[in-house]
């Protein structure tokens, strides 16, 4: 039980949150370091601009449309939990009930 | 300088819409669940980060215009002295001390297709610039990939009354439009720069 919780609390929530944070931070860092080369009358300073500042801003913007069109789901985020093969299925009881109870029937 | 550019500043205060906006979308994730915050979400993790990185591009190369960027780096600082050679003969100096050119954009009126403003070639010599002059030898003597073309002239001085009223560019008025005459074979003087140290300069009425 205990794992299960901690399934839902390392799998389902981070894989809302954790791309979208992770855009925001790199967008954020990319405007900020893009908007500080405007002060900056040097040649270097447009290189900067499109070197670092365009390549985090990408990043991010790629990391966001990642997670829009993957449907949200994360692929450095640890999956949900999959049932082993060995354990029974919450359906399998009912299942050999049923088949139980036709034997019976038989 | 003083006050922040008009431009500059707008940039800024969209980056500050554009990060808070995002900030909204990050702190509240399942508003990306409805319509509302799907568009909220690609407003501002997509459309603006693309546009204020387009405006930036464009404000860095309206930037590249002024004659305090070309001057920034050390290698271009003696074209920069010669602008304040007292003498009427040079060409340069005297288009810069009677403001026939802004004094803001000196560099950029007369040399238009220099690196970021030309084709690809010239964008790529530019960053070969930027190579020589941090990993490599800048040469001693600085010269112009092509020879200077005559349209940097005309533009302004084309129809004007002073060129037209001339005798002597009556008369090679076709050899100047075509480029087959440069205006430089008579007006020969330019960015002395060798000679810098040896001719007056202007020191009065230069505003910063």
């Amino acid at each position: 039980m205990s794992n299960v919780l901690e399934v839902d609390k390392l799998g389902y929530e981070p894989h809302h949150h954790r791309p979208l944070r992770q855009a925001g931070w790199l967008i954020s860092l990319g405007l900020l370091f893009q908007t500080a080369t405007l002060f900056w009358s040097h040649p270097m300073a447009f290189l900067a601009f499109i070197g670092f500042g365009g390549s985090l801003v990408a990043l991010g913007i790629l990391r966001y449309l990642w997670s829009l069109f993957s449907g949200g789901q994360s692929a450095d985020a640890p999956s949900p939990a999959v049932p082993s093969p060995a354990a029974p299925s919450p359906a399998a009881p009912s299942l050999r009930g049923t088949i139980g109870a036709e034997d019976k029937d038989d | 300088m003083g006050t922040m550019p008009y431009l500059q500043q707008s940039l800024l205060i969209a980056v500050v819409v554009t990060i808070t906006l995002m900030v909204v979308v990050v702190l509240k994730p399942d508003s990306t669940s409805r319509r509302g915050g799907q568009v909220l979400g690609f407003v501002a993790f997509f459309v603006l980060p693309l546009a204020l990185t387009s405006f930036g591009v464009a404000a860095h190369l309206e930037h590249s215009k002024s004659t305090e960027f070309c001057l920034s780096c050390h290698v271009m600082e003696p074209y920069g002295e010669s602008l304040m050679i007292d003498a009427e003969e040079y060409v340069p100096a005297a288009h810069f001390q009677n403001s026939l050119i802004p004094r803001d954009q000196v560099c950029f009126t007369c040399h238009t297709t220099y690196t970021m403003y030309g084709d690809l070639r010239a964008k790529l010599q530019g960053l070969q610039h930027v190579y020589v002059y941090y990993l490599g030898t800048v040469p001693e003597k600085i010269e112009l990939y092509q020879p200077y073309n005559n349209r940097e002239c005309l533009n302004c001085h084309n129809d004007g009354r002073r060129f037209e009223e001339n005798e002597l560019h009556i008369e090679v008025r076709a050899e100047l439009a075509s480029n087959e005459t440069s205006c430089l074979e008579c007006h020969d003087a330019i960015h002395d720069v060798t000679a810098l140290n040896n001719l007056p300069k202007w020191t009065q009425g230069h505003h910063e």
